[in-house]
């Protein structure tokens, strides 16, 4: 079976769920999920198989983003933040390497799911802004202050966190 | 593995574990036969990097397809309306058009904000939004044309017929953004044909994308203080008869965002 189909066949499932948990609407998941699939399938020399946990996951963040331009095309999507983008990165590296994984789980947990995503594809995957901005269908730009918000988010959280 | 990657990859698998036994869906046909087109249509192996040298075929592969493209564009264009060039090209990103815009003395904010002539007002509506929900990435004016006036809900909310495919296909988009803030994440450049025109002596691209479902088009182009970019499924001939068509709009303009217009 060709690795398209084997995505489709692995994942379709998951992928409506997800969508129609967002975006309520049977017709609209249906569209979104379509919409993935066609991302997914541009993307797929970033793939390292049909059947990897990689492969699930690019197909869960692929969906859910496509699902928040939806929504914010619908004018609904409401998560506005005023924190200044601006941070020392590598102070913020040194001070999230330094924590335990329970607490970064919680702070993860604590973020937009936006903000997870490009955390787990710049981090996890380490794809390059670029690459990421091209499977999520935003720009250079876009990636680039998501990745920004996330992790200052994340270390406020954990600042938060320490003083409890 | 260090911390932080582990607890993104416990977070993401608790995020899935949400959904792996939800209930069964049963796609539409149409859905189904999408999916087939699109598979028959996608014939990359996964992956497999591509070595060096099959790298290079394909990229004359892509060479030799847009010249035949371009012979073909030309000599059609030629015949039919005198067209200037038609050309196909792969980005391998969105890519930023206007980036020698000259930004010095456009205003930084929407102080004007346009929408199309001729569409009465219960066939239209308007909104701001920050783009992305960014604070930083600026304001745009996002305003929808549809074919036939909208229906008023019963809590008085818009309602158009969104299972309409023919209503679909025929609604129009035009957005408004500052050329400072112009976000060019609504037309990707990947696998398009685009056309190089003027609008009112501005730098203009007139793009269609074919997708499995249609043909996407869009015209984007800069006029003295802003760019703007139409949005639907029309003609060079319409694109340009609507873009020449932009009057003032003063009326109420709802916020779907944080930051004032």
């Amino acid at each position: 079976m060709a690795e398209f189909e084997k995505l489709y066949k692995n994942y379709k499932r998951l992928m409506f769920g997800i969508a129609y948990d967002i975006l309520k609407n049977e017709q609209d998941a249906e569209d979104a999920v379509q919409e993935a699939f066609i991302r997914l399938a541009d993307n797929l020399e970033k793939i390292a198989g049909a059947d990897s946990p990689q492969a699930r996951n690019f197909a869960v963040v692929v969906t859910r983003n496509i699902c928040f331009n939806v929504l914010r095309k619908r004018h609904i999507e409401t998560d506005i933040d005023d924190v200044d983008v601006c941070s020392d990165k590598s102070a913020e590296d040194e001070f999230l390497s330094a924590q335990g994984v329970e607490t970064l789980e919680r702070a993860l947990e604590s973020l937009p799911e936006k903000y997870r995503d490009i955390l787990y594809l710049t981090a996890y995957e380490e794809l390059s802004l670029r690459e990421a901005a091209k499977l999520l269908g935003i720009t250079y730009e876009n990636a680039k202050s998501r990745v920004k918000r996330a992790r200052k988010k994340v270390s406020e959280f954990l600042k938060e966190v320490s003083y409890e | 593995m260090n911390n932080f990657k582990t607890a993104l990859e416990n977070v993401m698998q608790k995020d899935i574990e949400r959904f792996e036994n939800g209930a069964e869906h049963e796609f539409s046909a149409e859905f189904e036969k999408n999916m087939a087109e699109l598979s028959k249509r996608t014939g990359e192996p996964a992956g497999r990097k591509r070595p060096k040298g099959m790298r290079i075929v394909r990229v004359f592969a892509a060479v030799a397809a847009a010249v035949a493209l371009f012979a073909v564009g030309t000599l059609a264009g030629a015949v039919s309306s005198g067209f200037n060039v038609v050309q196909s090209k792969r980005y391998s990103l969105p890519t930023k058009l206007f980036t020698a815009a000259d930004t010095e003395d456009c205003p930084t904010t929407i102080e004007t904000v346009y929408r199309l002539d001729g569409f009465p007002m219960n066939q239209f509506s308007i909104s701001a939004y920050n783009y992305d929900y960014d604070y930083d990435s600026g304001v745009g004016i996002s305003s929808t044309y549809f074919p036939a006036p909208w229906e008023p809900d019963y809590d008085g909310s818009m309602r158009v017929p969104k299972n309409d495919e023919l209503y679909m296909a025929k609604i129009i988009t035009l957005d408004q953004s500052t050329k400072e803030t112009f976000d060019f994440e609504y037309a990707d450049m990947e696998f398009v044909a685009y056309k190089q025109l003027t609008v009112n002596g501005g730098q203009a691209y007139f793009i269609t994308r074919e997708r499995y479902y249609g043909t996407e088009s869009y015209l984007i182009w800069e006029s003295e203080d802003y760019i703007f970019r139409l949005a639907g499924s029309f003609s060079e001939e319409r694109a340009l008869e609507l873009a020449n068509s932009l009057v003032v709009y003063d009326g109420e303009i709802p916020f779907y965002g944080q930051r004032e217009v």
